[in-house]
């Protein structure tokens, strides 16, 4: 009986949503357009938003069609204004269900992204899990008129790119949800993701990598490629990356680790008025790729790799900690929450205060390394004599 | 007045007579063999063998009953017991009784028997000598299997009745017989095994059938419909079959058969919902096999109910469940169709159906004209008119194949069109709105007496053996539940 009652509980939940999700209005599919992403810039001169959406659009070649996108750019004394007056030249309405990405531009962000992200936020036909983009020196129009490839939408480019995220840990994961649940907590900071147009083969093409650093909504300063590596190796959501070594115990043999995985423990002290924080670092790599012929497999030299890996990892966070202390006050790694949660006595302090906890906390940075293994051969590639 | 009632027509004695009653009843019908006999060499009395040339078999006659009587050279020394004495050492055939109602004898000479009228008597002898042609038996068309016995009804009934016999070696294995129609006089049998099939049933059953009010009964089908319960119901409260290995399994789960002269159809009731999804052959394949098959129907039931209505709901109020990549493509398809997506679902599914029963109307030398016709309605030439959308062709061809894989035939078609009207005004909560309706009217349905959902909404070991999936024989030891008599084991 109980079992059947469960059965019964779980199918009503499971129908809930399919029958409650969705809009009731009837409205055929391809009396829509469909947007793939679109992107927020701002006119200096007359003050105005300037909204460019990448919209997908089919062809038709006798029964089979192929998808391709066109861009539309409007104006607007805001997102939701310039998005409207769009309808006036497309001459069909709007669907935002399936935009991947919003694209702000550097100057709009440095104003402040809240003025553009809250329509995105509020209105009931976009989706809140859109990635949020800022375009880092280009416009952010720009980056939508890139063409990857012939038919290629670059939304839906971005999109897979940002999914695949994971393996490279050169970006961080940044949803207009999670950026607004970061901001709307205390002290706290936000990264966005950064893109950029760079030269391909032959076309341009944005390029995702490094992290902008935000105070409150605005953007503050960047973190390249690697130091955004480190700061997401301090926030435990480092899933895999690389880490490259150069001179490896005075050779001319450079070596890539690839981590595979990583936990990070933060441990808050309180001692004295002195805050500060113990980061322990637990990465497993395996040794990627050896750039020479010294081999790093027996015990000696082994330790000698994972020492150096170890002393290269805690030197690049510690810069990274001083650099975001020092530069820009930025908590983008979170260290406030920890001492909320778990000093709050600490935390209200340097509230009353009116103190920022985070430049005040010193840090003490242990790297545990553990080398697993070297793929398929553990030897370099020898030379024969 | 009922010309066919011939209560008020009492036979006499006199040979004469009641050959001009006879020849009143059939006149100027010169089917009708009139042979006139004398008894024995001595050729003292008269009599009169009546049959219909063609209904019975003249070899029999010939050799069985026209000989025996001319030739024999026993004297009659009381001519009273003349009758006695002919069906007890004359005659050769085996199935001989006297008669005296003039109903019967009509009958029995339309069905194939001869009567021998003597001259004296006010009674006939009444002698088998049926002989129609009838159809061999062979692998009925409709219910094709793999494995299993290849054996089909066919029209004779004392051909079907042999078939169930020879898997039945029962005494228990009992008959009733009842005749229908009051022109036709078709005669209905219903089998069922005592011991195992329930009583008030089998009363219910023979009480319905009685009522039956109607001139003709040419085939099972005028049965089911009047007997069967929740006439106005797409789903069936009565199933039938060709085969008659799957009339001994139901028999044997305890259900009643009715079996019509003249039709290859044999009813079987009471019917469950879960019925519909088996097939004789899942029980002689490999259980594994068969409950994945089994599973693989409930599932078609499904697809083949919804999957029109989901595809209307999705495309023209939900376009935020779909999938993006599938959003692209159902929208590149969609572009340049001039039809909404309802109009499109419904014209291709009635047009699939004109399909299917035109292909089964037609002449077998013109029927691959259907399926070149066919591709060409339902495929890509009409996507590449641009008059439906190539989605929907697909969603077509899925609804029809998967309603192909029910064994037993339903009225789903009605079901998919209430879907389908229900989502176009509401989408999916309307969807939901008819699966409820669906679910209710289902759940409401009974077969003689017995829910027509048991042992769907059951999740007991005992009750899911043999319904969504097929536990091997060896773990089935109860008969179903609620038809049977008493709990006596099934091995």
């Amino acid at each position: 009986m109980k079992k059947k009652k469960l059965v019964i509980l779980i199918f009503i939940i499971y129908m809930c949503p399919i029958i409650l999700c969705g809009c009731w209005n009837y409205k055929e599919i391809e009396t829509y357009e469909i947007i793939a992403g679109m992107a927020v810039d701002k006119d200096k001169i007359t003050n105005k938003y300037i909204l460019t959406i990448e919209i997908i659009t089919a062809q038709l070649q006798g029964s089979s069609s192929s998808t391709s996108s066109k861009l539309y750019r409007s104006e607007g004394d805001s997102i939701f204004n310039a998005e409207r007056s769009m309808v006036a030249k497309i001459g069909s309405p709007i669907f935002f269900n399936d935009a991947k990405v919003i694209i702000i531009s550097e100057s709009l962000a440095m104003e402040g992204v809240i003025p553009t992200i809250d329509w995105t936020n509020r209105d009931s036909a976009s989706r809140s899990d859109m990635w949020m983009l800022i375009a880092k020196g280009n416009s952010a129009a720009e980056i939508l008129k890139a063409n990857v490839k012939p038919n290629q939408i670059v939304s839906f480019n971005l999109d897979n790119c940002m999914n695949e995220s994971k393996l490279l840990s050169k970006f961080p994961e940044s949803k207009v949800w999670s950026f607004i649940d970061g901001i709307s907590s205390k002290g706290k900071s936000e990264t966005v993701a950064t893109v950029k147009n760079e030269f391909d083969e032959e076309n341009i093409a944005p390029r995702l990598g490094g992290s902008a650093i935000f105070k409150s909504d605005k953007l503050v300063g960047y973190l390249d490629d690697d130091e955004t590596l480190y700061m997401l190796m301090i926030k435990n959501k480092l899933k895999e990356g690389l880490i490259t070594l150069k001179h490896v115990s005075g050779s001319d043999t450079n070596i890539t680790l690839e981590i595979f995985k990583n936990r990070t423990k933060l441990t808050p002290l309180y001692n004295n008025g002195k805050v500060s924080l113990i980061i322990d670092i637990y990465p497993v790599v395996t040794i990627g790729e050896v750039l020479g012929t010294k081999n790093f497999m027996d015990e000696e030299n082994l330790k000698i790799l994972q020492g150096e890996a170890e002393k290269k990892i805690e030197a690049q966070i510690q810069y990274l900690i001083s650099k975001l202390q020092k530069d820009y006050n930025s908590d983008v790694l979170g260290f406030g929450e920890i001492f909320k949660e778990e000093k709050p006595m600490v935390s209200k302090n340097f509230q009353k205060n009116k103190e920022g906890i985070f430049a005040s906390i010193k840090t003490e940075v242990n790297v545990h390394l553990q080398i697993k293994g070297s793929g398929k051969t553990k030897y370099p590639i020898s030379i024969g004599k | 007045m009922d010309t066919n009632d011939f209560s008020n027509i009492k036979l006499v004695s006199s040979l004469n007579e009641n050959i001009n009653i006879m020849k009143n009843i059939f006149l100027n019908d010169i089917t009708v063999v009139y042979r006139e006999l004398s008894i024995g060499k001595s050729a003292i009395t008269k009599c009169m063998l009546i049959y219909i040339g063609g209904m019975a078999n003249s070899q029999i006659i010939n050799e069985n009953v026209i000989a025996p009587i001319l030739l024999s050279d026993i004297s009659f020394t009381n001519h009273s017991k003349i009758i006695d004495v002919l069906m007890q050492k004359v005659l050769l055939t085996g199935d001989n009784k006297k008669s005296d109602i003039v109903d019967d004898i009509i009958n029995g000479i339309i069905y194939g028997k001869s009567m021998l009228f003597i001259d004296g008597f006010a009674e006939v002898i009444d002698i088998d000598t049926i002989g129609w042609e009838t159809r061999s038996i062979s692998e009925p068309q409709a219910e094709t299997i793999v494995r299993g016995p290849r054996e089909g009804f066919t029209e004779s009934m004392n051909l079907n009745l042999s078939l169930l016999r020879r898997r039945l070696l029962n005494p228990k294995f009992k008959m009733k017989f009842i005749r229908i129609g009051k022109q036709t006089k078709t005669l209905v049998c219903v089998c069922y095994i005592e011991g195992i099939a329930k009583e008030p049933i089998l009363e219910e059953l023979m009480k319905r059938l009685n009522n039956i009010d109607i001139d003709s009964i040419l085939d099972s089908g005028y049965i089911e419909e009047l007997i069967r319960d929740a006439p106005y119901s797409p789903f069936r409260t009565i199933l039938d079959t060709e085969r008659p290995d799957v009339v001994a399994g139901k028999l044997l789960e305890g259900r009643f058969a009715v079996i019509c002269d003249g039709s290859p159809i044999v009813l079987t009731l009471p019917t469950i919902f879960i019925e519909v999804f088996q097939s004789n052959e899942d029980y002689y394949n490999n259980f594994l096999y068969s409950s994945f098959v089994r599973s693989l129907r409930w599932l078609c039931f499904f697809l083949s109910a919804s999957v029109p209505a989901i595809y209307v709901a999705l495309v023209t109020f939900h376009q935020e469940l779909i999938p993006t990549p599938l959003l692209v493509s159902i929208y590149a398809a969609r572009k340049g169709v001039p039809f909404p997506s309802i109009v499109e679902a419904m014209g291709m599914t009635i047009i699939f159906e004109i399909l299917k029963e035109a292909g089964l109307r037609m002449p077998k030398n013109v029927g691959q004209a259907v399926s070149i016709v066919g591709a060409l309605v339902l495929g890509d030439a009409a996507v590449n008119a641009r008059l439906v959308s190539a989605p929907i062709v697909e969603i077509t061809a899925i609804t029809g194949i998967a309603s192909f894989m029910i064994p037993q035939a339903l009225g789903l078609i009605i079901v998919r069109f209430i879907f389908l009207i229900l989502a176009s005004f509401l989408g999916l909560y309307g969807y939901i709105f008819g699966v409820m309706g669906l679910v209710l009217h289902m759940m409401s349905l009974r077969s003689f007496g017995i829910s027509y959902m048991t042992n769907v909404p059951s999740f007991t070991t005992d009750e899911i053996k043999d319904t969504v999936i097929r536990a091997p024989w060896w773990d089935m030891h109860l008969r179903p539940k609620r038809f049977k008599n008493n709990k006596r084991m099934k091995k």
